[in-house]
């Protein structure tokens, strides 16, 4: 199709900029008409540190922890993020402690095995909702950890709460809203949103948890009785 | 480009821009933190064990539609700022967001967890479905309008609420804890808040109480 056989209107950028922005709403997160599943997976996080806590952990990575899922208020779009969290959770444990064996609940350690289990919880997961495509996007997790010892003692918790922003007007989300495809353009989006809360989520569950002397007091303990 | 072609392309991009300025151009705007002062200096003030512990409640309309974008009282919900300070206890305490009471009263705990599900959307969502009726352009908008500013308010809520911690010597948190009031609060109620530490060293619990005063229309 050449230039010439566009509408008028659509020869014009800036009109076409205002159509682009009325379509975009009808991207993901704004009208969209069908349920929608948008599953989401995990990238590693870039981390040389090694681990520096001498402590056997148990890692519980719950079915409700590993399957969450945020569902839009209108109820057209779910979000499964529990594959992106449970990673991260291992990534952050492997990071941390210099032993880790996961498990789905805390029965599953064998008898020796562990000197204290770790669980992370979700605890709230809620995405802002802009009124036109080309805004951004806020994502708001909090994901809660608990340690305790092998008889469910509390050794420390802690909450973590972190943000991502994404927007489908930069990167591939903009090229893919530019040919009208809003799914993937939502995906994209998203995709990139998810990927800097689960950094953010590394990057601070580490930090809280090698900061913490009620964690390194246990594991220095627990390597004594050891 | 003739001046017809121009008037036809100029007329409905003004209308449009005009659409984008009444509904507020783009997002809900991030509503502001609210802001961490001196311990002493919040309504309410308790040092007691080392800690330091700091109340205050939102009943101001203004303070609600500043720092939650909307007024949490017409709701019937209560937002209480809280902060803990184990400025220098004997060890580590545990503060849970889920053992701090509103004295006084029966089960106004607001769950963190489903604390706004149908709060602030309902009107929205109204509008929405109307305005899918008429279908209107400008309604349309409106409506989208409303449902960012709804779906901000609840992750702004959300992101706002106090959240367990462990707090070492020298540390602090704050947020806060919503509870549901009465329709009506009699005059006689003699409310407090009750806060409940764990220690972590000796695994014993301390209760912690601050006397409560009523302000605003609610009592």
């Amino acid at each position: 199709m050449t230039k010439q056989s566009l509408p008028i209107a659509l020869q014009h950028k800036f009109f076409t900029l205002i159509l682009l922005s009325l379509v975009l709403p009808m991207l993901p997160g704004c009208m969209a008409a069908p349920p929608k599943d948008f599953v989401f997976s995990a990238s590693p996080t870039d981390y040389s540190l090694k681990p520096d806590i001498t402590l056997k952990v148990g890692l519980v990575l719950s079915d409700d922890f590993k399957n969450a899922v945020w569902v839009s208020d209108e109820h057209k779009i779910k979000f499964h993020i529990g594959a992106v969290f449970s990673e991260k959770a291992r990534e952050v444990s492997a990071a941390v402690f210099s032993k880790v064996v996961v498990a789905d609940n805390e029965q599953m350690f064998a008898p020796g095995t562990i000197n204290a289990m770790l669980v992370p919880e979700l605890v709230s997961y809620e995405r802002s909702r802009p009124v036109f495509g080309t805004s951004t996007t806020i994502d708001t997790a909090i994901i809660q950890w608990t340690l305790s010892d092998r008889n469910a003692s509390l050794v420390w918790v802690d909450s973590i709460q972190v943000d991502g922003e994404s927007a489908v007007t930069t990167g591939e989300a903009a090229k893919a809203a530019m040919t009208l495809n809003p799914w993937k353009a939502g995906k994209l989006a998203a995709d990139r949103g998810i990927k800097m809360i689960a950094d953010h989520f590394f990057n601070d569950s580490v930090s809280a948890m090698k900061s913490s002397v009620e964690i390194r007091a246990f594991a220095e303990k627990a390597s004594a009785i050891d | 480009m003739g001046g017809g072609h121009s008037y036809k392309i100029v007329f409905p991009s003004l209308c449009l821009v005009l659409i984008f300025l009444i509904t507020g151009c783009s997002s809900a705007p991030r509503l502001p933190p609210f802001p961490v002062k001196q311990a002493e200096s919040y309504q309410h003030f308790l040092a007691v064990d080392g800690l330091q512990i700091s109340v205050e409640a939102l009943f101001d309309t203004k303070q609600n539609m500043s720092y939650f974008g909307t007024n949490l009282i017409d709701e019937k919900i209560l937002p209480v700022f809280i902060m803990v300070n184990n400025h220098q206890s004997t060890g580590s305490r545990v503060v849970f967001s889920d053992k701090i009471y509103l004295n006084g009263l029966n089960d106004n705990h607001v769950n963190s967890n489903d604390k706004l599900k149908a709060f602030g959307m309902k009107n929205s969502m109204a509008l929405s479905e109307s305005s899918a009726i008429v279908g209107g352009v400008p309604l349309m908008l409106v409506a989208l309008s409303q449902i960012s500013d709804s779906a901000e308010i609840k992750r702004n809520f959300k992101s706002k609420a106090f959240q367990t911690h462990t707090l070492s010597v020298g540390e602090q948190c704050q947020g806060f804890v919503y509870f549901r009031l009465p329709e009506k609060i009699t005059h006689n109620a003699n409310p407090s808040i009750t806060i409940e530490v764990l220690n972590l060293q000796e695994k014993t619990r301390q209760t912690y109480q601050l006397p409560f005063n009523w302000e605003g229309d609610n009592k």
